[in-house]
């Protein structure tokens, strides 16, 4: 583990398999933001999130561990499927794992907490997708 | 019954008053340097103080030595606990802080939820 990076090789790894896994599953886009807030966290994990390619279908998670903060930001497009309820329970578990020093673990378990309340319902009586 | 009772009684009391004598009456042990022996040449200050209070500095300086000076030379933290963490991204664009698009304002559709421990 290099100074600075707070994930070692094994748990990128991880954090990447669990990305991936979260994208196949609910076709949202999973990107996460480890670092120092500059200002308020909340609006800089807001200028994060539409500073990625497709905002609205995105769910950006932003970590502050020297404040202390954990952000998680949801695209329009994402809420449909996503409530803000079932994103403070995986924010809820998150802090639980990074008050225990568990950073990696924490997140892998809210990307995946967050995958699993994000897949589209299927469609009934055959309508289509989109 | 009771005849039993205070022949318990007396061997106890006897017991105690000899255990209690001998430690009264104990004394460390010490014996002359029997004849023909050399007398043990005395130990000055400086020496004891370097036996006893310098080696297990010097002991602990190297310990110590060996648990940071690797770190230290590889460039990692040895701050107790987690040292500043350098931003990472996953997932997300390589942008720095000034490059960022601007925050949400009113009119915004997105959702999410903070915490903080």
């Amino acid at each position: 583990m290099a100074a600075g990076d707070p994930f070692s090789s094994s748990e990128r790894a991880a954090l990447d398999e669990a990305m991936r896994q979260a994208e196949q599953r609910c076709r949202a886009e999973f990107s996460v933001f480890v670092g120092a807030s500059h200002g308020d966290p909340r609006a800089f994990a807001t200028s994060l999130h539409n500073s990625l390619v497709a905002p609205s279908r995105s769910v950006l998670i932003m970590v502050d561990p020297s404040a202390r903060a954990v952000e998680v930001v949801t695209g329009g497009h994402v809420r449909q499927e996503l409530t803000d309820h079932e994103v403070e329970l995986a924010v809820a578990s998150m802090q639980n794992d990074f008050a225990a020093g568990d950073l990696a673990g924490g997140l892998r378990r809210g990307i995946t907490m967050l995958a699993d309340h994000a897949v589209p319902l299927p469609s009934r009586h055959g309508e289509d997708d989109d | 019954m009771s005849r039993l009772t205070s022949a318990a009684l007396a061997v106890l009391a006897a017991t105690t008053v000899a255990v209690l004598a001998g430690a009264v009456l104990a004394a460390p042990a010490s014996a002359d340097v029997p004849e023909g022996w050399p007398e043990a040449p005395g130990v000055d200050i400086l020496t004891m103080l370097g036996l006893f209070v310098g080696l297990p500095v010097l002991m602990a300086v190297v310990i110590v030595a060996f648990m940071y000076v690797p770190p230290v030379v590889r460039g990692e933290s040895i701050k107790p606990g987690s040292g500043p963490v350098t931003d990472q991204w996953l997932g997300g664009p390589r942008r720095s802080a000034g490059e960022l698009a601007a925050p949400d304002g009113a009119q915004s559709r997105a959702g999410g939820a903070s915490g903080r421990w």
